[in-house]
């Protein structure tokens, strides 16, 4: 089939995207509208020119043969095998293009149809995605903000072509912006010039809406005021940029151009997007600064209560020390003149500083446990329940009580707390069967690669609670005075186990014995 | 038995009568010189002060150190004993009210022959003095008046 040139000629014209008709010896016979625009010529200037004048100096020479080779076997094809392809703007620069080709046969002769697109919009558009991302992972990666915000000046300056940017943070009185980075403003003004934000200027709506905001011309677009400082400086452009934190508006990004300008929606979306992670990274800053804060604050709460711990060691022994160690004389010089209750009441008397002694003990012991560092190692509980349990029957070697220990149990943990645990569970054991004509005690586990279970049951007077758990706290005694203790043990087992980042729990039938269970995680070190 | 006196560097009144009455039911007849705090225990060491009538050559056969005391500490007054020519071989037993590892390794780190914490009730509290009294003053061989030269 044969165009009629006029015809094709006459459907070029009108069509919205560029196009362009080389004839065969390579001479432009037609450019419709939109490709003369992408080539900043007048049409009259080109038509008749060989095509190479569109083709930037180091791609012409070869130009001309692919043409010709073209020619001489032509399909339908994509110019450049789907390559990036530049052409030459009257301007001199280049502009890069996507080219379609086709050949036509016309009732004038053969040509070339080029369809052209500038896809210089998208290439930027992934330019400002790829530099945005950039900006993004670097701060992610800097340990605090410090510099970012000079660096994002000088990034959105550079990307932008603009020859203003300043980084602002709001003030305390959330009524002016102080500089903190920027870029083309006098250094002088960087950290001082406050921008005012009580009256209506650009940076005062988007600092109070929290949006951004782009002005093509300050005198034509927007009823917006604008500082003196902009206006000395030929200010005509304005952008501004929010910078959010997680509650609130913390700063703004101002850009500034002394051209009118459209800012293009990736232009936009690039600000925006430093905007945003500016934002993150002070946002992350202040919660760590939150952090730092309080832990210095637990670390100074922590050394009242140790240094309360040691004057309760020292200070409150002392006094106790005078009661127990005066009604002591006094019973054994005066202890004939005084009648049965006087000396009864000084038998109290020293019986009770004894226990308020141990009770002090006790609770110094407990604090102890709670502030000793956990130095791990794997341990061997069954051995080490074994040396209690031989221990404990040292103490007490008429008792007959039968215990059986599971080997070959293992755990990590901290050797010496773990023995504690171990001495008070095996201890309590021993206890509370003491009224057992045949007392037994067992102690094992299991493992299952995440965490090891361990447990020390007996056959002894067991306990009833509604509350297994208030068995754990400090003081808590179930049993009253049949039976001896602080009611500190089970407190320091459960301690020392939750330092260990473990769980304790226990069963009961009051009268047939109990099961104390305390599981164990791997080490987290 | 060594029949040198005591030096107890104490501020407690109670403990010191305690102390005395303690030595006194072991049976250990030894004189006591008690100092109340730190400074004064210092110038006792030195023969300053108070004490610049003291001989240095005249040494406590044991001395019985308070590690909480006022003006200086337990700790400073021991580096004192172990710094001072005359009284540097002393046996020097710190009586504590604490068992905290950083004061007992102050004490043994400061020279400190032996450290017994102060029992709360008085039958092992007098048990501990009597140990201490016996240990240090009979049993112990305390170093020579006069070193060879």
């Amino acid at each position: 089939m044969r165009w009629d040139y006029e015809e094709l000629r006459l459907v070029t014209e009108a069509a919205p995207f560029a196009i362009l008709l080389v004839d065969a010896s390579g001479r432009i016979a037609s450019i419709n509208p939109p490709c003369a625009q992408i080539f900043g010529y007048d049409r009259a200037e080109v038509i008749g020119e060989p095509v190479e004048m569109l083709v930037p100096p180091a791609s012409r020479g070869a130009h001309r043969p692919l043409r010709e080779g073209y020619l001489a076997a032509p399909t339908a094809r994509a110019m450049g095998g789907g390559r990036d392809v530049f052409g030459l703007r009257k301007d001199a620069r280049e502009v890069p293009l996507e080219v379609g080709l086709r050949p036509l046969a016309t009732s004038s002769g053969d040509f070339v149809l080029a369809a052209l697109l500038d896809v210089s919009p998208r290439r930027r558009a992934e330019e400002l995605r790829r530099l945005g991302a950039e900006f993004g992972q670097h701060a992610l990666a800097v340990p605090h903000i410090g510099g970012l915000k000079q660096e994002a000046a000088d990034l959105i300056a550079r990307v932008l072509n603009v020859p203003f940017v300043a980084i602002c943070s709001l003030a305390p009185d959330e009524k002016s912006l102080v500089i903190e980075a920027g870029f083309g403003w006098p250094r002088a003004r960087l950290g001082n010039l406050a921008v005012d934000l009580t009256d209506n200027s650009q940076a005062a709506y988007s600092v109070r809406t929290g949006q951004p905001k782009f002005v093509e011309h300050i005198d034509v677009d927007y009823p917006f005021h604008y500082s003196d400082a902009m206006r000395d400086h030929q200010v005509v452009c304005s952008a501004t940029a929010p910078i959010r934190g997680r509650d609130s508006t913390v700063g703004l990004i101002m850009v500034d151009d002394v051209e009118q300008r459209a800012f293009s929606a990736d232009d936009a979306v690039f600000l925006t997007g430093v905007a945003t992670i500016i934002g993150m990274v002070i946002d992350r800053d202040r919660s760590e600064d939150r952090i730092a804060q309080l832990t210095a604050e637990l670390q100074q709460r922590y050394d009242e209560l140790e240094s309360f711990s040691y004057s309760v060691a020292h200070d409150l022994r002392a006094p106790l020390r005078s009661v127990a160690g005066f009604a002591a004389a006094l019973r054994e010089d005066y202890g004939e003149s005084l009648d049965e209750t006087a000396n009864r009441y000084l038998g109290l008397i020293i019986g009770a500083a004894g226990q308020m002694g141990s009770l002090i003990d006790a609770l110094l012991s407990l604090a102890r446990v709670s502030r000793q560092e956990i130095s791990p190692s794997s341990v061997d509980l069954s051995a080490m329940a074994r040396a209690v349990v031989e221990e404990l029957r040292s103490v007490e070697p008429e008792r007959g009580a039968t215990i059986g220990i599971q080997p070959n149990l293992l755990v990590e943990g901290d050797t010496h707390l773990l023995r504690i645990v171990l001495y008070n569970l095996l201890g309590n054991a021993l206890k509370f069967t003491r009224g057992r004509d045949e007392a037994r005690i067992g102690f094992g586990g299991s493992s299952n690669g995440e965490e090891t279970v361990f447990w020390v049951e007996d056959n002894g007077v067991g306990f009833s609670t509604s509350y297994p758990q208030e068995l754990f706290t400090p003081f808590r005694r179930l049993h009253g005075s049949a039976f001896e203790g602080l009611g500190i043990g089970l407190a320091t087992v459960a301690r020392i186990v939750r330092r260990h980042g473990g769980r304790v729990w226990a069963e009961s039938e009051p009268g047939t014995g109990a099961k104390f269970y305390c599981a164990i995680g791997r080490s987290k070190s | 038995m060594n029949d040198g006196y005591i030096l107890l560097v104490e501020d407690r009144e109670d403990d010191i009568e305690l102390t005395r009455r303690a030595f006194a039911k072991a049976g250990i007849a030894n004189e006591i010189v008690v100092v109340r705090d730190g400074l004064e225990a210092v110038e006792f060491v030195q023969c300053a002060g108070r004490f610049a009538g003291r001989s240095p050559t005249d040494v406590p056969a044991l001395i019985l150190l308070d590690i909480k005391l006022p003006q200086l500490s337990g700790i400073q007054v021991l580096e004192n004993i172990r710094r001072q020519e005359s009284t540097k071989r002393v046996p020097v037993v710190m009586m504590t009210s604490s068992n905290e590892a950083r004061d007992l390794l102050s004490c043994y780190d400061g020279g400190a022959n032996s450290c017994v914490r102060k029992p709360v009730v008085f039958a092992d509290f007098a048990e501990a003095v009597r140990q201490v009294g016996e240990y240090w003053l009979s049993l112990n061989q305390a170093p020579p008046r006069t070193p060879p030269p």
